[in-house]
């Protein structure tokens, strides 16, 4: 599970790929947001993402160095 | 808030993750590159907050108090994150003084700039994942859509090599 999630090389498929399409119908405004646990990386705390938008709306950007 | 994903594009220089540790690192060295001041959350090694949001590799949500999804871009665009929030504020504001609000539905179909692509984005891939990163990019977009889209990108790969 975790070598096909962190691929060792770009896969092919990413370009124009199923994910993009998936995307359209996938989790549309006005859904429940999923919530779920990360750790902050500047303490090493772990937190629920729900914490964040508790008390006002948040900002959630995902991503990577590369 | 930023959720620190898989490597989009790993390579000789950034590789991908095959520990938490690792994928921490690789976020510390995202917080220093770009001197973020967000908090930054890293998700677990195989990622089941990303994957529960669609596993793209630059997506923006904005999630109301409610805990309800408000905005969503399978890209992230500082345009209209920016409008959205401002818009939010006025909802607030609307909601305090006549009490009475009915949802509505919206979508928006944007389009991001791409006068500096792909010259930009081959430097960033280079920057990132390194050399190996760019001509797995370029190999990709060869196999989906043609010569006629990586042979331009080769070139310019050739010329910022040479340098």
């Amino acid at each position: 599970m975790s070598e096909d999630y962190n691929y060792a090389h770009f896969p092919q498929d990413h370009i124009d790929g199923p994910l993009f399409a998936a995307f359209r119908d996938h989790l549309r405004v006005g859904a429940e947001a999923p919530d779920g646990k990360l750790v902050r990386l500047d303490n090493g705390a772990a937190v629920r993402l729900s914490e964040y938008w508790h008390v006002r709306p948040v900002v959630i950007e995902f991503g990577s160095i590369t | 808030m930023f959720v620190y994903t898989r490597e989009a594009h790993p390579g000789e220089q950034i590789p991908h993750h095959s520990s938490l540790a690792q994928k921490r690192e690789h976020a510390r060295l995202f917080q220093e590159r770009w001197s973020a001041r967000r908090d930054i959350l890293v998700d677990a090694l195989d990622g089941p907050v990303h994957r529960a949001y669609g596993a793209l590799p630059n997506m923006t949500y904005i999630v109301n108090a409610a805990g309800r999804i408000v905005y969503r871009a399978d890209w992230t665009d500082a345009h209209s994150i920016e409008w959205v929030l401002d818009y939010l504020r006025h909802e607030t504001f609307e909601k305090r003084t006549t009490r009475r609000v009915a949802p509505f539905f919206s979508e928006l179909l944007g389009h991001r700039s791409a006068m500096d692509y792909p010259r930009v984005f081959l430097e960033g891939l280079l920057n990132g994942g390194g050399a190996r990163a760019v001509e797995e990019y370029i190999d990709a977009i060869e196999q989906r859509r043609g010569k006629g889209q990586s042979d331009p990108m080769r070139r310019l790969w050739a010329e910022l090599t040479k340098r």
